[in-house]
């Protein structure tokens, strides 16, 4: 079981998301931004991130960028989820150190063989 | 003339276009600049080109004269004298105007493309969310009525041809089958109690019939004595007293009258004991035979009950698989509206990338083209008469204002009450 930390400013998406891993075992928690996230991100441990790209405030990208910069997310996987699918897009996410990136609307056992993947096997 | 034109033309647009939107306003700018340049062109015929080079003043319009048309009137019309300076100025705004309807036209066009097609694929998501609900509704009564017809009806659940007992029914029949054989037993048992107890008689009557022998063997002792004493009473006396002779005889006969008693209780007990004995193997060969046949019975009936619970467990193993079955479609269908319900947020999304750089940029092009014409016009008042030029300089202390009452309007659309009757 995974601790998973999902962060989108709809909340449609974060409950799509959270009812997804959360029937295959996983401990989700939720944030609506990126400050949010980073808060989160430092007062707990989390195996897996999963980010929206489009976000008031910081973006996705911007948001990656930091969570590298804390060195217990350095090797941390990071999944953005979005709807943007453009290669220069998708450039600057690999750039800000994205482990992976889903266009949106994901299909359920997609994201969940992609948890699979890139989960520690633990 | 052609300021009267231009005047007829202006002054509807004028009058109305502080109450219209600024969009239309714009529209109707053009339309009457084109018109004025259309007019001045039909009044120009003929006459030279007018210089290219824009004068440094430019002369105050004339007022405009009033002019009785008359329709059956054929001539040419008069000449008309337009400054060159204020046709070039004229000219340049009417090319502002044009860029910025043809922005707002592509941004409309674009935006109504996205638009159509945000509609499109959100009313395709609430179709599937719709019928996705629906086909679960379906299976899940499907999975419902398949376990209840195992428990329920005697008609196989997966449609096949022989009827089986209900799981119920198949129980019952068991327990009946068990009472039968356990009734049967207990007569068994019954008949055996009875037998002991039937065994404790015969003890008894042998017991009995031991004493009487012993009374035999004891006769048989004095019967041999009285032998005895006779012999040697007649060899020592040699005479023929009658009288102990009769009193021999007596004895004898006693003795005889008890061992003919005897015999007699002798063969009695006999006869009980037999009887005891015959009844006691009547009826544990009535109880054993209950038995017997109520295990044969029991026998066929279990094996009948043993084919139909395979038959049964088959059945129920082919129901739950179909349910199985049945549960992985409905994981499908809750795949397909997860997939669904996010076309919530991708439809918020593309909406405002058409609101931000379509909406929004289209408006403030015209906005733009607008203000640069106000701007132009109050620069340059002889383009427009002086009424008009009036209202401009009025609409411009009344803009700081008239936004106010407007936002104000729009926040206080965003409540939203709720009344509980």
């Amino acid at each position: 079981m995974a601790n998973i930390l999902i962060i989108d400013d709809s909340m449609t998406m974060r409950q799509m998301v959270n009812f997804t891993i959360s029937a295959a075992g996983h401990k989700v928690t939720e944030a609506a931004n990126a400050d949010e996230a980073l808060q989160s991100a430092q007062s707990q441990r989390f195996d897996l991130v999963i980010s929206d790209v489009n976000m008031p405030g910081r973006s996705g990208i911007e948001l990656v960028a930091e969570l590298r910069k804390l060195p217990e997310y350095k090797f941390t996987p990071i999944l953005l989820l979005t709807t943007e699918s453009q290669p220069e897009m998708k450039n600057k996410g690999r750039a800000a150190g994205a482990t992976g990136w889903i266009v949106k609307p994901f299909d359920p056992d997609a994201l969940l063989n992609v948890l699979r993947k890139v989960l520690p096997a633990n | 003339m052609p300021v009267i034109c231009a005047a007829a033309v202006l002054l509807p647009w004028v009058w109305g276009v502080w109450a219209m939107p600024p969009w239309m306003g714009a529209a109707a700018f053009l339309l009457s600049i084109a018109s004025i340049a259309f007019i001045s062109r039909l009044f120009a015929r003929g006459q030279p080109a007018p210089a290219a080079s824009i004068p440094e003043s430019v002369p105050q319009a004339p007022e405009p004269e009033r002019v009785d048309f008359d329709v059956t009137d054929t001539s040419p019309p008069p000449a008309v004298v337009v400054s060159a300076g204020n046709l070039a100025a004229l000219q340049s705004l009417v090319a502002q105007w044009l860029d910025a309807s043809r922005q707002t036209d592509d941004g409309i066009s674009s935006a109504s493309r996205e638009l159509r097609e945000v509609n499109q694929q959100s009313e395709a998501a609430a179709v599937n969310i719709g019928n996705s609900f629906r086909s679960i509704m379906d299976k899940t009564g499907r999975q419902m009525e398949s376990a209840v017809r195992l428990l329920k009806s005697d008609t196989p659940a997966d449609g096949g041809g022989s009827s089986w007992l209900s799981l119920p029914d198949f129980i019952k029949a068991y327990e009946h089958q068990l009472d039968e054989v356990t009734k049967r037993m207990m007569d068994f048992s019954q008949a055996s109690q009875e037998m002991s107890k039937h065994q404790e008689v015969v003890r008894q009557h042998s017991v009995s019939i031991d004493e009487m022998l012993d009374e035999l063997r004891a006769m048989a002792a004095r019967i041999r004595k009285l032998a005895l004493d006779s012999t040697v009473a007649y060899s020592e006396q040699g005479n023929t007293d009658s009288r102990w002779f009769i009193e021999i005889a007596d004895r004898i006969r006693e003795t005889s009258n008890t061992a003919h008693e005897l015999t007699r209780r002798i063969r009695d007990g006999l006869e009980n004991i037999r009887a005891v004995m015959g009844n006691t193997y009547e009826e544990l060969d009535k109880s054993s035979g209950r038995v017997r046949l109520a295990a044969v019975q029991a026998k066929v009936d279990v094996s009948q009950l043993n084919i139909t619970t395979l038959e049964k467990a088959r059945e129920v193993t082919r129901t739950l698989e179909g349910v199985n079955s049945l549960g992985e479609e409905i994981r499908r269908e809750i795949n397909s509206i997860i997939v669904g319900m996010q076309y919530q947020d991708i439809t918020q999304q593309r909406l405002e990338y058409i609101r931000k750089p379509v909406l929004e940029n289209a408006g403030a092009s015209i906005a733009g083209a607008y203000e640069r014409t106000r701007r132009e016009v109050l620069n340059n008042p002889e383009l427009m008469p002086v009424d008009v030029v009036q209202r401009l300089v009025e609409t411009r202390n009344k803009d700081k204002d008239g936004a106010a009452p407007v936002q104000a309007a729009r926040g206080a659309t965003q409540s939203v009450d709720i009344e509980l009757f």
